[in-house]
């Protein structure tokens, strides 16, 4: 009993070594490639580096140390090979995950099945799943690196999205309420709104709940006061160096970085009683890189149905040169959550308001 | 990069569905344009200012 106990022990260690052994280099190529292929690196260099960890550097590693090993040799050529590779794959696999962890995540999710481009079919799409399902191992480490500054204004009690998702109604082209909204300016109770209503927040959504009865347009005025007042913080955001962004203090700054417009918008929501929340994620724009920087806007429900909003896109754009430049816009107010997850990937997954949420990879791809 | 006002326009992305992917010449993009909006697409490579027209192929249906 004794006997076959060690016996089973020895075979499974066995089967663990060889595994590894196959498995390492076989990683160690995917991850490399992947990168190669996510920086828009050449091909060759894939090659390259596939070569070096998988035989070249083994070989010239043993050549090395040809003189030692002629007083005492106990491995066979073929043994000191096999632990050469372990070895140098393993130190490759770690100081990767070590160093680039995030690059490595986005690499594999987004370019891990470069060698099947162009490529289709059941059998196909099976391995694609399986490789990005792969990646999606790493997201934990990838998320560990990742830290959104604007969380620390998020409320941990905040609900979720109650009921569930459910299908936006389809706007019209042409409609004057939902989205996409046409040829629709600054709500009348905004662009009127006399200064003695300006002077709180209360003050504001008193005026405005007093002037709109619509639940969706009541809720698109107090969209549009934020984006059409506050001007956007661009030398602070281009300092990296954000003030505080609490509700009150940009009401009285009136200048604001995407969790200051956020926020101002929830307090607003909060002040007459509509259900307007705080939300943190990534966005990207066509300027910026996949995984887009760290962001924050707004959900609210109206009619027991939740939308999204992003009043900061909404208020204009910002360039290093220029600034900020007020452009006031409706793109980003209840769009469908489909086109929304385009550019904004929440941390919380209920955020998508998808009826089947996306993965970060699926965002990435 | 997608932006929301490409959607409100009526148009949909039809190919490519990857935001990566490797060209050795010709990158295609397929979109469909339902309202017939008129387009001037171009592109630009990555870190460059600089901006070049695409050239329109055969298209399907109404322009």
């Amino acid at each position: 009993m004794r006997f076959l106990f060690l016996k089973l022990l020895v075979l499974i260690t066995r089967t663990l070594f060889y595994l590894a052994v196959f498995l390492s280099p076989v990683l160690s190529v995917w991850l490399a490639s992947s990168v190669v292929a996510y920086i828009n690196g050449p091909r060759l260099l894939t090659v390259f580096s596939g070569i070096l960890l998988f035989p070249l550097v083994p070989i010239l590693w043993d050549m090395r140390g040809r003189k030692r090993r002629k007083e005492l040799g106990i491995l066979t050529w073929g043994d000191r090979i096999v632990l050469r590779t372990l070895v140098l794959n393993l130190a490759f696999l770690f100081l990767l995950l070590a160093l680039r962890p995030q690059t490595l995540f986005l690499a594999l999710s987004t370019r891990g099945d470069w060698f099947l481009d162009g490529m289709q079919g059941p059998q196909v799409e099976l391995a694609r799943t399986g490789l990005f399902t792969l990646s999606r191992g790493l997201e934990g480490l990838y998320l560990r690196f990742h830290n959104n500054p604007f969380d620390q204004y998020a409320d941990t009690t905040q609900v979720k999205p109650q009921p569930a998702p459910q299908p936006q109604p389809a706007g019209q082209a042409g409609q004057s309420k939902g989205w996409p909204w046409t040829e629709v300016g600054l709500h009348p109770a905004v662009d009127n709104m006399p200064p003695s209503a300006e002077t709180s927040i209360a003050s504001v959504t008193q005026y405005i709940a007093s002037q709109e009865k619509d639940p969706m347009l009541r809720v698109k005025a107090l969209h549009d006061y934020v984006a059409d007042r506050i001007a956007y913080d661009a030398p602070n955001y281009f300092a990296g160096n954000y003030p505080p962004q609490d509700a009150e203090m940009v009401f009285q700054r009136r200048v604001a970085v995407c969790a200051g417009y956020a926020k101002l918008l929830e307090a607003l929501g909060q002040s007459i009683g509509e259900e307007i929340v705080y939300v943190t994620g990534d966005s990207r724009n066509s300027t910026s890189d996949l995984e887009g920087q760290s962001h924050a806007w707004n959900a609210a429900k109206i009619n027991r149905q939740w939308y999204l909003i992003d009043p900061t896109w909404n208020s204009g754009y910002v360039d290093r040169s220029t600034g900020f430049t007020k452009a006031y816009k409706t793109d980003y107010l209840f769009p469908p959550p489909e086109v929304r997850g385009i550019s904004h990937f929440p941390e919380d997954q209920a955020w998508q308001l998808r009826l089947q949420p996306i993965t970060r990879g699926e965002f990435l791809r | 990069m997608m932006k929301a006002q490409f959607f409100a326009e009526g148009m949909r992305l039809v190919a490519s569905m990857r935001s990566q992917s490797d060209t050795h010449q010709t990158a295609v993009i397929q979109l469909q344009n339902l309202n017939q909006r008129w387009l001037l697409p171009s592109y630009s490579l990555k870190g460059s200012t600089q901006a070049e027209h695409c050239l329109e192929s055969a298209t399907q249906g109404p322009k």
